[in-house]
């Protein structure tokens, strides 16, 4: 493993929104000592199951697991994140988190803390929660738009072969080995998530399979 | 979107269950018309016969399903699409964005790199992204209303996005371009003083020219 190593990964479908993200990403400010890696998994079966294939194929210590239209518009965020990184505690940090799993495993319902920006195609606005009192706070849970991780644990692909609550999974089998998951504190929002529509039609059937193998108090 | 973080009850399972009944009833009543819009959209594309476009007006005058429509991703783009030509009509007499291309894909794909480039001005106060967009706009074609209406889809900061878009085509000479965002921004904020100024310094100083750029478009 590389301790100096970042490793952006993505699961693509568009071209085009890969291009603009990578725009954005070229424009990162990389700490110095380390370098920045970008690796795409085209069409994947599943979101799990594309995360593991890039996983087991990077030597980097720090991932970033994102969407293909997450445009990250903070420039520092690498070094931001490796600040928190510096407490081994932590083992994932997302942008947008919830302090508690609600019972039914709807992400949303739950007390939510951080701000991202989000484009609906009919607009684009803040979404905010609570935000965080000191450098980062932790959650329950982070949303699935960025996860970024210090050590590898490997994605639900067993249980959860689709594109939802794997954010949820992955934040829970991160505390079940021990590890915190947390949000950043920032004063402005650290990424647009273009386009952000929910397509729900395995929505339900996804959180049926969480609420079974998670115990959710 | 806003989420009733008090709401009594939102965490329960009860709610999740109310939550995917609702769902479900929505796709049975509606999804028929969903793929009915994407279809009928299409023959206006590819006949640029209006009576496919009048056809959609009268299914989209349904409030509830217009909300359905904007929750989904392709009913969302041809909302937004519709919108953009009718004010076009009205305003230019000519609907620009219907003679691009004879398919939403491609269409969508037309709206994106302008939004791409909004975005790159927006957040990471990118100069060259100004003259890109510009000249984006004007090769594509892209008409004054088409433009200052995915201004308003896209931007944040909506008032100083139309501000600067302004004196960006003001510069290159663009007067109606330039009116465009203006009048655009002064119906979303008709209390801002800032905008009326510069509205009526526009039409002050450029009074003959835009007569005549406005009757020539």
């Amino acid at each position: 493993m590389n301790p100096k190593k970042i490793c952006i990964i993505m699961c693509v479908n568009d071209q085009h929104m890969l291009e603009e993200a990578m725009y954005y990403i070229n424009r990162l400010r990389i700490p110095e000592g380390f370098t920045l890696d970008l690796l795409t998994v085209q069409d994947a079966e599943s979101i799990t199951s594309g995360y593991n294939e890039a996983m087991r194929s990077s030597d980097a210590k720090y991932k970033i697991y994102m969407h293909q239209d997450v445009f990250l518009i903070y420039s520092d965020i690498l070094g931001a994140l490796l600040d928190i990184f510096e407490n081994p505690q932590i083992g994932m940090i997302g942008l947008f988190g919830t302090k508690k799993i609600p019972q039914n495993g709807i992400f949303w319902c739950g007390p939510l803390v951080g701000q991202i920006l989000q484009n609906k195609i009919c607009d684009t606005t803040l979404l905010s929660g609570s935000a965080p009192k000191e450098a980062w706070e932790e959650v329950a849970a982070i949303d699935g738009l960025f996860m970024a991780t210090q050590y590898d644990i490997p994605w639900r692909e067993d249980i959860l072969n689709g594109w939802d609550f794997y954010d949820i999974s992955q934040s829970l089998e991160f505390q079940n080995k021990g590890y915190r998951v947390a949000v950043p504190k920032s004063n402005t929002p650290w990424c647009l998530h273009a386009y952000a529509l929910n397509n729900l039609s395995n929505y339900f059937g996804g959180r049926k399979i969480l609420l079974e193998n998670y115990k959710i108090s | 979107m806003t989420y009733e973080l008090d709401a009594e009850g939102i965490q329960t399972e009860a709610y999740a269950l109310d939550l995917e009944q609702e769902k479900q009833q929505l796709h049975q009543k509606y999804d028929s018309d969903i793929t009915l819009v994407k279809d009928l959209f299409h023959m206006w594309l590819t006949t640029k016969d209006s009576t496919y476009g009048n056809r959609l007006l009268r299914m989209l005058a349904n409030e509830e399903f217009l909300d359905y429509c904007t929750m989904n991703t392709d009913t969302a783009w041809i909302y937004i699409l519709i919108e953009a030509m009718l004010q076009e009509e009205e305003q230019e007499h000519h609907m620009g964005l219907l003679y691009l291309t004879d398919n939403l894909p491609s269409l969508v794909k037309i709206i994106q790199a302008f939004q791409f480039y909004c975005w790159r001005l927006e957040f990471l106060h990118d100069s060259e992204a100004e003259t890109l967009l510009y000249h984006y706009t004007m090769d594509t074609p892209l008409s004054p209303t088409a433009a200052a209406l995915i201004v308003s889809y896209t931007a944040y900061d909506k008032k100083n996005m139309f501000m600067r878009f302004s004196e960006l085509f003001l510069a290159y000479g663009q007067t109606v371009y330039a009116f465009r965002m203006l009048q655009t921004a002064s119906l979303l904020f008709p209390e801002d003083r800032e905008v009326l100024e510069l509205l009526i310094e526009l039409c002050n100083a450029h009074d003959i020219t835009f007569s005549q750029e406005a009757a020539r478009q």
